[in-house]
């Protein structure tokens, strides 16, 4: 049990001395009400105790001041605490049991917990269908793994041949259109995670963003890349450059704005919870510090590419300037994995995990891309390295699959819960 | 089963003696429902054992405690679709010991009146003080810097100062209060 005594505070250094009389007392010379109120709460530094006791001393003004917010603190606070306590003793003994079950059993996140995380809906009554396509994820992993291996196919008919518009053409129509396929899917199980959490839930704003972001998503890979492609000569006769840029735009960083904004609405909900834990483990610091090594390489190279005069387009400094925004959602996904894990939720724990897995596999295929465009990879590694943005976007909507697992596990959970104890009522 | 876990269960408990029903006062002025409020203290330090299972450490257990119990009660609140933290009708009806039922009366009724006129933040900063935290603490469960915390304390009895000196019969109670202030 910590104890109640103040710690003293270092001695302010001496230049900041007459800023800090400046602070404390009004223009007049007397002490401000609230230093005075610090001093006699026992707030203050140990100095700045004696300096306004002997100031208080000398001065009636500040006495009587500072008697009369003593009077005025003291019912005020009076008025606020007295409700009665009620004894405690049966309380205390239901949580010594509470506590000697957390020991002997796998650990479960409490009630409340439980409708924090997954939605009150599903925790309240069991609301939540079970899920009608259990197969979903295995549905995504199978479709990936047959663009990968049409990829594949692609890459060793160039190789044969010799004629590299076999690759251009895979990642022209079937590789954009795979991905915008992803980004649906991620959409539209992002959509169902939200409806699982009602206006006013802790992490229901978190959800929305991340919501938007994969709308973003759609949008961009239906802009910047389907309808853009060289080999789609209607399609790019039709849609004007700017419609373009656009496109790239929301599927570059508005998207990433938004999926950092709700990680960090996420985080922010199981910090108010008391959930949140930060302690990483080795490989995942050395994976943030390599991903920080990069960007920071990757920014000055592109600092010192524009001052040589090379040709700059938007792409690339959209891809530049999103580095550090990826570091901070890299993190957050990171705690947040780390958080449930502590909990001992495990279908949630996946869902973080493989949303750290996306955004590390952004950061990979920044990586090739950086490298390629410097000849610091030959040109046939970066062609297989675009297989990256699959994997990516399939984390992604298999991030939002997991939660919505987590949400139904939790509905069956409860479910089971009242039944059972409907049972032993009748 | 190790000594470890003995020891922690020990601490909790422990912790539990020394700050439940503080914990407890404190949830009961921010939802005015006995039920919810006992929920939410056991409710917390059950997060508080999940927190420290496997051998972290927390900060500040007091300031924790009491900021995932304000931060549970006020979601719990949102929930139950109540939106104002103070709950008027409901207010303690003797605030102050005085024996003389008008005196009492109007005691408390100068004590809604000067209570309504805080705004949230300083209501709550005077919440968690009369429950015993200190500055450092208070900043920890709001969310604020410490030296914000002495400010918004000190605008609070600057409203005081405001209504009882400036506006003498704005309210029925002030005369009596003024008067048993004197005595």
């Amino acid at each position: 049990v910590p104890s109640e005594s103040r710690k003293p505070r270092t001695a302010p250094v001496a230049f900041l001395r007459r800023a800090l009389d400046r602070l404390h007392s009004t223009p007049s010379g007397h002490v401000n009400p609230a230093t005075l109120l610090a001093y006699r709460d026992g707030e203050l530094p140990e100095d700045e105790m004696q300096r306004i006791g002997k100031h208080l001393e000398h001065c009636a003004e500040c006495r009587t001041q500072s008697e009369l917010e003593r009077w005025q603190m003291d019912r005020l606070a009076k008025s606020e605490s007295e409700v009665p306590a009620p004894d405690s003793g049966q309380r205390r003994s239901e949580l010594q049991s509470l506590l000697r079950s957390l020991r002997t059993s796998a650990p479960a996140p409490t009630r409340s917990l439980l409708a924090l995380l997954t939605g009150r809906k599903a925790a309240a009554n069991g609301d939540v269908q079970p899920s009608s396509n259990r197969y979903r994820k295995l549905l995504i992993v199978t479709i990936l793994v047959f663009h990968v291996m049409l990829g594949f196919v692609a890459y060793a008919a160039w190789r044969f041949t010799g004629n590299p518009r076999w690759v251009r053409a895979f990642f022209g129509s079937a590789g954009d259109l795979f991905l915008m396929e992803l980004a649906i899917a991620a959409f539209y199980l992002a959509l169902e995670v939200r409806r699982g959490f009602s206006v006013g839930e802790p992490l229901y704003r978190g959800w929305y963003l991340i919501t938007t972001a994969f709308a973003c998503d759609v949008l961009g890979s239906i802009f910047g890349k389907l309808l853009a492609t060289q080999p789609n000569p209607l399609w790019n006769f039709f849609l004007p450059e700017q419609l373009h840029q656009f496109g790239l735009f929301m599927g570059g960083p508005l998207e990433m704005l938004l999926l950092g904004g709700g990680l960090l609405s996420i985080v922010h909900a199981y910090h108010r919870a008391g959930i949140i834990t930060f302690d990483l483990s080795t490989p995942e610091l050395l994976l943030l510090a390599s991903a920080m090594a990069y960007t920071l390489c990757a920014n000055i190279q592109a600092d010192a590419a524009i001052h040589s005069g090379m040709i700059w387009t938007l792409q690339d400094s959209m891809k530049v300037s999103l580095d550090p925004l990826l570091l901070v959602l890299l993190g957050a996904a990171m705690v947040l994995r780390r958080s449930v894990q502590n909990l001992g939720e495990k279908a949630l724990a996946r869902c973080w995990s493989a949303m750290v897995w996306a955004i590390c596999l952004i950061f990979v295929g920044d990586m090739i891309h950086w490298a390629t465009t410097y000849h610091l990879l030959p040109a046939q590694i970066g062609s297989i390295g675009w297989h990256v943005w699959f994997v990516s976007g399939t984390s992604y909507a298999l991030a939002c699959a997991f939660q919505l697992q987590a949400m139904e596990k939790t509905a069956e959970c409860i479910g089971a819960r009242q039944s059972h104890s409907a049972a032993a009522a009748g | 089963l190790t000594t470890h876990d003995l020891d922690r269960e020990h601490q909790i408990l422990q912790l539990y003696d020394c700050y439940a029903a503080r914990l407890q006062s404190y949830a009961a002025t921010l939802v005015r429902d006995e039920s919810i409020a006992q929920d939410a203290v056991q409710e917390v330090f059950l997060r508080y054992a999940l927190m420290v299972r496997d051998g972290r450490e927390v900060a500040s257990p007091k300031a924790w405690l009491f900021r995932v119990l304000r931060n549970y009660v006020l979601d719990s609140v949102k929930a139950a679709h109540v939106k104002n933290e103070i709950v008027m009708e409901q207010m303690p009806e003797h605030a102050d010991g005085t024996e003389d039922p008008e005196q009492q009366y109007a005691s408390a009724e100068l004590s809604r009146y000067l209570l309504s006129s805080l705004t949230p933040r300083e209501l709550a900063c005077l919440r968690l003080r009369s429950h015993g935290l200190r500055y450092n603490e208070i900043a920890t469960v709001l969310s604020i810097r410490p030296g914000t915390v002495a400010a918004l304390l000190s605008r609070c009895t600057g409203r005081i100062q405001q209504v009882l000196g400036t506006k003498p019969a704005a309210h029925p109670g002030e005369a009596a209060a003024k008067d048993s202030c004197a005595v």
